[in-house]
């Protein structure tokens, strides 16, 4: 079984029974990073032949978490394609409903895992059975939507933004404004 | 979608010029007729008097707060294990701030789920497509920061309880 689907079925264990907060953080966090092996498996298959054999393994580790959500975010909302994206990748959109979901969850999920594993005050209050359940079926939703989308031409685009990064324009005359997308704060 | 930017107290704003939210605290029409406020920092309490209405705009969270009033009457069905609020009749929620790793500034919507609820999945699927509905309505809106939405326990109810 692919480690995605093993991390998913992982955190939905730890939620059985009368979970431990410990056992709540910890199916958060195996909900995120089902997610980004779901993701990032699908990356290398795009990007890497399967031999030798582990040219695939070695291009998921290359994936960087930070670089992941600022893509995630980018196409979170459906409708025309992200202004990171150059014209000329031929990607004329729109960025479909259901990836958008796939994306906003994974950003979504990162900023728990973050919250599971590290917020130890959890100041919030929010930690607890239905925010860690919220976790793990956003995460199963994910995998079902990107069962029906992951061999569009959009979701063909976001795997490849998943790596490339911000690194799209190098080397190009065409450069992203450094501000574009974020407001200039005084 | 727009806002009827008419700060009043209590509402969070920026500053032009100031770093973080800070909360009015009180206003007033001056001479000149124009809106003068009270502000104070919402994280260390550092007070400013008599800044003009041109300086501020609307939080992040603010804008959030206020559209959800907006849009949530119209966005039924409600997941059914929500509390709803006995002033406004709609879902009851808390608006928090976080950061993201990367500094990307975070508003956290956590809406109260029923003492009585049990989690499952099949609720929180419910919720998800609720929240989905709410997130795409907020895009009509220009924010800066990213919006997550969840549930929790109202805590002070579960510990009441036991």
């Amino acid at each position: 079984m692919p480690l995605a689907d093993e991390l998913l079925g992982h955190s939905r264990a730890l939620l059985s029974g009368s979970p431990a907060e410990i056992d709540l953080r910890r199916a958060v966090s195996a909900a995120y990073y089902a997610l980004f092996h779901l993701h990032s498996s699908a990356v290398a298959e795009q990007v890497s032949p399967d031999l030798p054999v582990g040219l695939r393994g070695r291009t998921q580790r290359a994936l960087d978490h930070g670089s992941m959500v600022k893509v995630a975010r980018q196409f979170s909302q459906p409708g025309p394609v992200p202004e990171a994206i150059p014209k000329d990748v031929g990607f004329s959109g729109p960025v479909s409903q259901t990836l958008a979901n796939v994306a906003a969850a994974f950003a979504d999920l990162q900023s728990a895992r973050y919250s599971a594993d590290y917020d130890v005050l959890d100041a919030d209050g929010k930690i607890g059975p239905q925010w860690a359940v919220d976790c793990v079926a956003k995460a199963e939703d994910a995998f079902r939507d990107w069962r029906t989308e992951g061999t569009s031409e959009g979701a063909r685009v976001f795997l490849a933004a998943l790596i490339i990064g911000g690194l799209w324009n190098k080397g190009s005359q065409e450069q992203v404004p450094k501000n574009r997308g974020s407001r200039i704060n005084p | 979608m727009v806002l009827d930017f008419t700060p009043e107290c209590g509402d969070r704003v920026t500053v032009f010029g100031y770093n973080g939210d800070f909360v009015v605290k009180d206003r007033n029409i001056a001479d000149d007729g124009q809106w003068r406020f009270r502000l104070a920092s919402a994280f260390s309490g550092e007070e400013l008097d008599d800044i003009g209405y041109a300086k501020l705009t609307y939080s992040d969270g603010e804008k959030v707060r206020k559209v959800l009033r907006q849009i949530l009457p119209a966005s039924k069905p409600w997941p059914a294990d929500l509390i709803l609020s006995p002033d406004t009749g709609l879902p009851k929620y808390e608006i928090h701030f976080d950061e993201m790793r990367d500094g990307t500034p975070t508003v956290i919507v956590i809406f109260l789920a029923k003492p009585e609820t049990v989690p499952s999945f099949a609720g929180a699927s419910k919720r998800i497509e609720f929240y989905n509905r709410l997130r795409q309505k907020l895009l009509m809106v220009s924010l800066e920061a990213w919006v997550q939405f969840t549930t929790k326990e109202e805590r002070s109810v579960l510990s009441a309880a036991s």
